[in-house]
């Protein structure tokens, strides 16, 4: 377990390193506007300055290795056009907050619901609840997410009086915002446990139990739905880990002050240093997530071993 | 149980068992295998080899088992999803043809009004007038003036038209029949009387009304019209020099109290005897003097007041040119889902983004399957590629896809090109790992061993054996891979790193709308494009669904 652990947690390291340095690569390639503040008014003379002077001109690998050793510091650096020389982890660290607040009541809300949700499919399979549920996922899947989130905006807010926008002082302004990240993640938790659910059912060891004459609910709890939830483990520490990069569109259509909107904000005011630091944190937290889950499976199921097998085959 | 056997199987034992004896009798007196030395001495022209036969080799017994058959059959079994196919189809087709067809607009165009107006009148005598051309053919050249079509309900008969000065007495003014459209009349208003009023031949119905509608609306805005808004039969207008006018306030309001007075800014005007109409809850009506013609709204309790003041004149409709583009029109007969904010037609518009939006989503999907197959049967054959394949699979597999789509995007001009580049850059690894994965597991099964023991050539195991097998997920990853590329569109749309705006797509239109979306009146511009939207990646969601279940060979009995 430790081992593979270990290899894990270099293997993630690796692909981090790897990620960081083709995505500062590919972000130089960006128009030099991106760097500064008031580029329209500057002659050339200022900029090829300005430039020399944040170290742009020197070569990729000098930058590269600056920019890893800035990074072991915890150091960002400064956004140019957000907010002009102010250090990105400053304006970064309050919007965290703001997005792992709504992620985590998001959470709270759409783990039992979905879950809930699931084992009901599941126990329903190819009745009525099934089929509606299952109506529910297709077109939660199916369509584009704008549609409804914009749907739920303009209909929450003329047909119930809710605030329209985000408003730190009123709690029901929350509302809103938080109906429309549960239902796609309520979608997703109920499609997997019930197909969990329904493979779990076919197995060998519970048409024994039946057979034995197990009661049903017995069955069902003690037997079917522990041993469904355990994969569903691998996803959990992955979408608390994401609650922090926050929802791009959620975020910005009731202007949360959050990590999502300021993605979408630093990309149409073209911060190339800020675009940088957010999209190496996202990527960071979604590789921690993945590897998080995976090591927790192996905690959870004691199916699952790590070590090669060894002996007869 | 008296014996061990029945009867009949005694029987059959007996004679079993004298078969048997006569075949060993035989196989004493005649031999049936050669000695070693007998073998060595037949000559090797009674043998020869047996040669590679594409058709005995791929013989499977008499079934007239066919896979694609069995799928097609298997898919038609599912009702919804051939409703969605069918609903899909007719939607491909007409997003293809419809530039094709007569009387589109282009989706960049921007429409202006034309120089003329189109009057279209009611039974009841309630008037439309617009700038949007309703005739066909050319315009009427020829005289000064402000050139009108009119078009009149059948039982006006011959209609007759009276043009006036502001205020002043009306003078008959002659109609023309419009050559080219039935039931169209023309006229030329002259510039300086530009108040046109129609009757009917029998001088029972005309378009002038003998009163005015005021509405004060929620905003407290009002607005005065010569248009007949309220039901039933007008009333009677008892008082001299008066003009009767009819006001509806906002529910809040209670009854309101109108006051009239001159257009000076000072005078506060002196209250009128209001009455309700009796035909129409929520209507008043007053009786104005025509030297004070300037309403004031006051709420009942005083605290609400309408914004401006209206002016209650018995005036025929103003003819006025609209000079403008035709900016945020409703959906009418001329543009059947309105126009948008900069007066290009939204119908167009429309089938424009879904094609633009289909082709994204149809290359897309293309792209991901022919290079994700290729890549993946690679990965599964060449084992050197394995290592380096797997690495950047782990690579790419760990990085969410949002972030690989802004990333691409924000580093490349804005473009349709550029949506596909960075929506198909890593979507192939997934299927590619799909088809890897499937390889390993079928290459060595018992049929492909067989297979290759009969000198099938690998393309051919890789086509006929391999491919069936994955037909299934690759349609699937495919018809969902479309909804996603569209959605995936939208998305860019949304965070401003979308197609250019004059490059139509369902993204940018519901980007457009949704910027209007708190005017109810242009809700429309939302609406249409999302339901649109919908309904096409439902459409694909669901047929690639149900088409993945007929594939899956574990399905075909």
């Amino acid at each position: 377990m430790l081992k593979y652990s270990l290899k894990r947690l270099i293997r993630s390291l690796l692909t981090l390193v790897i990620l960081i340095t083709v995505i500062f690569a590919l972000l130089r390639l960006m128009p030099e506007e991106g760097y500064f503040s008031n580029y329209e008014k500057m002659s050339p003379q200022q900029i090829e300055n300005g430039l020399r002077e944040l170290g742009l001109k020197d070569p990729l690998y000098i930058q590269v290795g600056r920019f890893f050793k800035q990074l072991l510091q915890g150091d960002l650096g400064v956004s140019h056009r957000y907010r002009i020389n102010y250090p990105i982890t400053q304006i970064i660290e309050p919007k965290m907050a703001v997005s792992m607040k709504f992620g985590l009541i998001c959470i709270l809300v759409s783990l039992p619901l979905g879950m809930g949700l699931g084992a009901l499919m599941a126990r329903s399979k190819g009745r009525l609840a099934d089929k509606l549920g299952n109506a529910y996922i297709v077109f939660i899947q199916a369509v584009p997410n704008a549609v409804y989130f914009i749907a739920i905006q303009l209909y929450g807010s003329s047909w119930f009086g809710l605030p329209l926008l985000y408003d730190e002082a009123k709690a029901s302004s929350m509302i809103l915002p938080i109906i429309s990240l549960a239902l796609p993640s309520i979608s997703s938790y109920a499609m997997w446990l019930r197909r969990y659910m329904v493979d779990e059912t076919n197995k060998d060891y519970i048409k024994l139990a039946r057979a034995k004459g197990v009661p049903n609910t017995t069955i069902w709890f003690r037997h079917v739905f522990r041993n469904s939830v355990v994969p569903m483990v691998n996803l959990i520490p992955g979408s608390i880990l994401l609650t922090i990069s926050g929802s791009i569109y959620v975020e910005s259509l009731y202007s949360i002050p959050g990590m999502g909107g300021l993605l979408v904000d630093v990309i149409k005011r073209q911060d190339n240093t800020m675009v940088l630091a957010l999209i190496i944190i996202f990527s960071a937290l979604s590789i921690l997530g993945l590897l998080l889950g995976d090591l927790l499976m192996g905690l959870v199921d004691p199916r699952i071993s790590f070590a090669k097998k060894e002996g007869a085959r | 149980m008296s014996s061990k056997y029945s009867p009949k199987e005694k029987i059959s034992r007996k004679l079993e068992q004298s078969i048997e004896e006569h075949l060993s009798s035989l196989a004493v007196s005649e031999k049936d295998d050669l000695s070693q030395e007998e073998i060595e001495t037949l000559g090797s022209d009674l043998f020869e080899f047996a040669e590679y036969d594409e058709k005995e080799a791929e013989r499977t017994g008499y079934s007239n088992y066919s896979y694609w058959r069995s799928t097609v059959r298997m898919f038609f079994k599912n009702k919804v999803a051939v409703s969605m196919l069918a609903i899909m189809l007719i939607l491909l087709v007409f997003t293809f043809i419809q530039p094709l067809l007569p009387n589109q607009h282009d989706p960049n165009e921007v429409n202006y009004y034309e120089n003329a107006l189109w009057m279209v009148v009611e039974e009841d005598g309630d008037v439309s007038i617009d700038g949007v051309k309703l005739t066909k053919g050319d315009l009427i050249e020829g005289e000064e003036g402000i050139l009108t079509y009119v078009k009149t309900p059948k039982s006006w008969g011959m209609p007759l038209a009276y043009v006036e000065e502001q205020g002043g007495t009306p003078t008959e003014i002659a109609l023309t029949e419009d050559p080219q459209n039935a039931g169209w009349y023309y006229v030329f208003v002259p510039d300086e009387m530009p108040y046109l009023y129609v009757t009917s031949e029998d001088g029972a119905y005309t378009t002038l009304q003998p009163a005015v509608w005021v509405t004060v609306d929620d905003k407290n805005l009002v607005y005065t019209q010569g248009t007949k808004l309220t039901s039933g039969d007008l009333v009677e207008n008892t008082e001299a020099n008066c003009v009767l006018a009819y006001v509806t306030v906002p529910e809040s309001w209670g009854v309101p109290q109108i006051n009239a007075g001159t257009i000076s800014l000072t005078d506060t005007g002196s209250p009128l005897e209001v009455h309700a109409d009796p035909n129409n809850p929520g209507w008043y009506y007053v009786f104005v003097p025509s030297d004070t013609p300037m309403l004031t709204v006051i709420s009942e309790d005083g605290s609400m007041r309408g914004g401006n003041k209206a002016l209650a004149r018995l005036s025929p409709t103003e003819i006025v040119l609209e000079t403008s583009f035709v900016k945020n029109k409703a959906p009418n007969s001329v543009y059947w889902f309105g126009t948008d904010s900069v007066g290009r037609d939204l119908w167009a518009r429309m089938w424009g983004g879904t094609r633009t939006s289909l082709l994204i989503g149809l290359i897309v999907a293309g792209i991901e399957a022919v290079v994700g197959i290729l890549i993946g049967l690679l990965w599964g054959y060449v084992r050197k590629l394995d290592f380096f394949l797997t690495e950047l699979y782990n690579v790419i597999n760990n990085i969410p896809s949002t972030i690989i789509l802004i990333l691409a995007s924000y580093i490349m001009r804005p473009g349709v090109v550029t949506l596909i580049v960075a929506m198909s850059i890593t979507s192939w690894i997934g299927l590619a790992r799909f088809i890897r994965n499937q390889v390993l597991i079928i290459r060595d099964r018992d049929f492909n061993l067989a297979s290759r023991c009969l000198g099938t050539p690998t393309r051919r195991v890789i086509v006929k054996n391999l491919l069936p097998h994955m037909v299934s997920v690759v349609m699937l990853r495919m018809a969902l891979a479309i909804p996603g590329a569209i959605g995936s569109e939208v998305f860019m749309a949304y965070i401003g790193l979308g197609l250019p705006l004059d490059t139509p797509s369902l993204g940018n239109l519901v980007e457009r709308g949704r910027g209007l979306m708190m005017a109810p009146t242009l809700r429309y511009q939302l609406i249409v494009p999302a339901i649109i939207l919908s309904v096409i990646t439902i459409c694909f969601y669901l047929v690639g669904n149900a088409f993945s279940d007929a594939a899956d060979p574990k399905n075909h009995i």
